[in-house]
């Protein structure tokens, strides 16, 4: 599916700073996926993010949001795109001086529906998030999760096609963040809205996002499918933060620990499925091409294959990545030095393996 | 003089002090609203910033506030003229009062507006609501409890004013507590005043906390 915004060498320069917030950005985020945008505190996510519904403005290159030059608006126009664009924040921003009903119906009111039609609109959205029973309860008796399942719902009160969500889950206990994250998954599936998610957790972006863009010091390292960015990351600040979340391969210290303990030659092969094609139905989920699926498997049949050597799993980490596998396995080969050779080798051919002996 | 003489001079003067509290706390506050949103919403990188507007009025406040409000009173002969066409009594005497009660409140409320979260604001904005829109119907509601509890305060300054005023013949309690009590060297007079102000400044908090309070419990 074609994309809904389009940044076209996009740069941000705040006044008085001496380097840009973002540099030279180019990016399309897909219409109908959940695109996660990750980096550490100050690579410019949240700049990028303001960027669309045009809180910030570029002072360089172009934003076209569905199709419209988001720059070139006034402020009626902007007003107009911003109504199409709902926005969830980490500190949810929820107004205290109105109840849970009327922050949902604050943004009805601003584009103009009549009393009835807000509190029947109203009722839908509590309903949709599951917080019916707190519409007249105040802001300061909510909890976390409940705070920011009311700003969901004031964010899709006017059916947005975007929604941008600013570090959503950061300022929620880990239980509360899953809620909240299968909440933003149901609304992307069931309402087709666009999701624009910012984290800097690498496990929001792991268990909800499709696709993927990767900020650093206010560039783009890397953008594309999930599974793709974790699997076959292009750039060493991608690759640390993939090893926060998925530990994909032992660190030194317990590959020292693992040879103390084993002996023998120490392997790591890497269980992963090939570059993934995205799905010509525009689903979201994309689908392994012709190339894979690589795993583990690899091993057994090379074991054979060669014959005379002996390995055990001592180590590894698989976990699921947008339904497909991914991780780690390390092996401890035992045997006689030419046919372990030729079953590193042979693995080798066929999947990445790193050779601790070599790495040693 | 007796008290029984006494009794309804007090009760004019009582009068007269109230007189000059409701027509100061109206115009003042509404002077000090127009002050306070301006100074919040031009202050850089605000709703409607705007670098001249917001200086000179930071300017003019920083100028009239520290001047005791027994000197501004007397600096305000000629316009009182011009406006009350006299200097004397308790007409003339709300016309300092009101803009030194409109800088007052202008500061106060900048302060509460300005303590407002900026990410309720760009929620606000973020659904497409405009400026005016955003300062009215989110920033100031958002900031109501604590702007009652600061016009409360503005209450207990303006009755203190009131009482200043009288020294200049402005009329009121103070005038009483000058006239009978300070010159005529009796001192009961002087308390009966002091403790008639006491009363209305009890009362005037008691009713700003109440509402405060009412509106902050949400």
């Amino acid at each position: 599916m074609a994309d809904i915004v389009t940044f076209t060498g996009v740069g941000k320069r705040f006044p008085h700073t001496e380097s840009p917030a973002l540099e030279d950005i180019t990016l399309g985020i897909r219409e109908g996926a959940i695109t996660g945008v990750i980096g550490y505190s100050g690579a410019g996510k949240s700049t990028l993010v303001r960027l669309v519904n045009a809180l910030e403005a570029p002072t360089e290159g172009s934003v076209v949001v569905d199709g419209q030059e988001i720059t070139r608006l006034g402020d009626a126009g902007l007003r107009k795109v911003r109504a199409d664009i709902g926005m969830i924040f980490q500190q949810f921003n929820l107004f205290s001086s109105r109840s849970v009903a009327g922050n949902v119906a604050y943004p009805l009111k601003l584009a103009g529906w009549d009393k009835a039609k807000r509190k029947a609109r109203v009722e839908e959205l509590l309903r949709f998030v599951g917080i019916s029973e707190k519409a007249n309860a105040r802001v300061s008796q909510l909890s976390g999760g409940q705070k920011q399942r009311v700003g969901i719902a004031r964010a899709l009160a006017t059916n947005p096609k975007i929604l941008l969500a600013d570090e959503a889950t950061s300022a929620l206990d880990p239980e509360t963040t899953t809620e909240v994250l299968s909440l933003l998954k149901r609304i992307n599936r069931e309402l087709g809205t666009t999701i624009l998610v910012i984290t800097h957790e690498m496990h929001v972006v792991r268990s909800i996002c499709h696709e993927v863009a990767v900020l650093e010091k206010g560039r783009l390292l890397e953008a594309g499918p999930v599974y793709d960015i974790f699997a076959h990351p292009r750039n060493e600040a991608t690759r640390r933060f993939i090893a926060s979340t998925i530990q994909d391969r032992p660190s030194t210290e317990t590959v020292a620990r693992l040879r103390a303990r084993h002996g023998g030659r120490l392997i790591t092969v890497s269980v992963a499925e090939g570059p993934s094609v995205p799905e010509a139905s525009g689903s979201g989920a994309p689908v392994p091409d012709a190339a894979g699926p690589r795993s583990a498997v690899d091993v057994a049949e090379v074991l054979a294959k060669v014959g005379g050597v002996h390995a055990e799993v001592v180590y590894g980490s698989v976990t699921e990545i947008g339904e497909r596998p991914l991780g780690s396995l390390t092996y401890v080969l035992r045997g006689e030095a030419g046919p372990v050779q030729a079953v590193v080798s042979e693995l080798s051919q066929r999947t990445e393996v790193i050779d601790w002996e070599a790495a040693a | 003089m007796n008290w029984s003489d006494l009794q309804s001079v007090w009760l004019e003067d009582i009068g007269s002090t109230l007189y000059m509290v409701a027509i100061t706390l109206v115009a003042g506050g509404i002077l000090g609203l127009v002050i306070g949103l301006l100074l919040y919403a031009t202050r850089r990188g605000n709703l409607l910033q705007n670098v001249v507007v917001f200086n000179v009025l930071n300017v003019i406040i920083n100028i009239v506030r520290p001047i005791p409000f027994i000197i501004f009173l007397t600096l305000f002969g000629p316009l009182q003229k011009l406006i009350v066409g006299t200097t004397i009594g308790s007409s003339a005497a709300t016309v300092p009062m009101i803009v030194m009660t409109g800088v007052l409140f202008g500061r106060l409320i900048e302060q509460n507006l300005v303590a407002v979260d900026p990410g309720v604001v760009e929620a606000a904005r973020s659904m497409g609501a405009g400026r005016w829109r955003t300062l009215f119907g989110v920033v100031l509601p958002e900031a109501l409890g604590p702007l009652i509890l600061a016009y409360t305060f503005l209450f207990i300054a303006v009755v203190d004013m009131s009482a200043v005023a009288g020294y200049i013949g402005g009329g009121g309690l103070g005038d009483f507590a000058i006239t009978y009590g300070y010159q005529q060297f009796d001192t009961k007079v002087t308390l009966i005043a002091v403790v008639t102000i006491i009363v209305i400044v009890q009362l005037a908090q008691l009713l700003g906390n109440w509402l405060a309070k009412r509106v902050m419990r949400r």
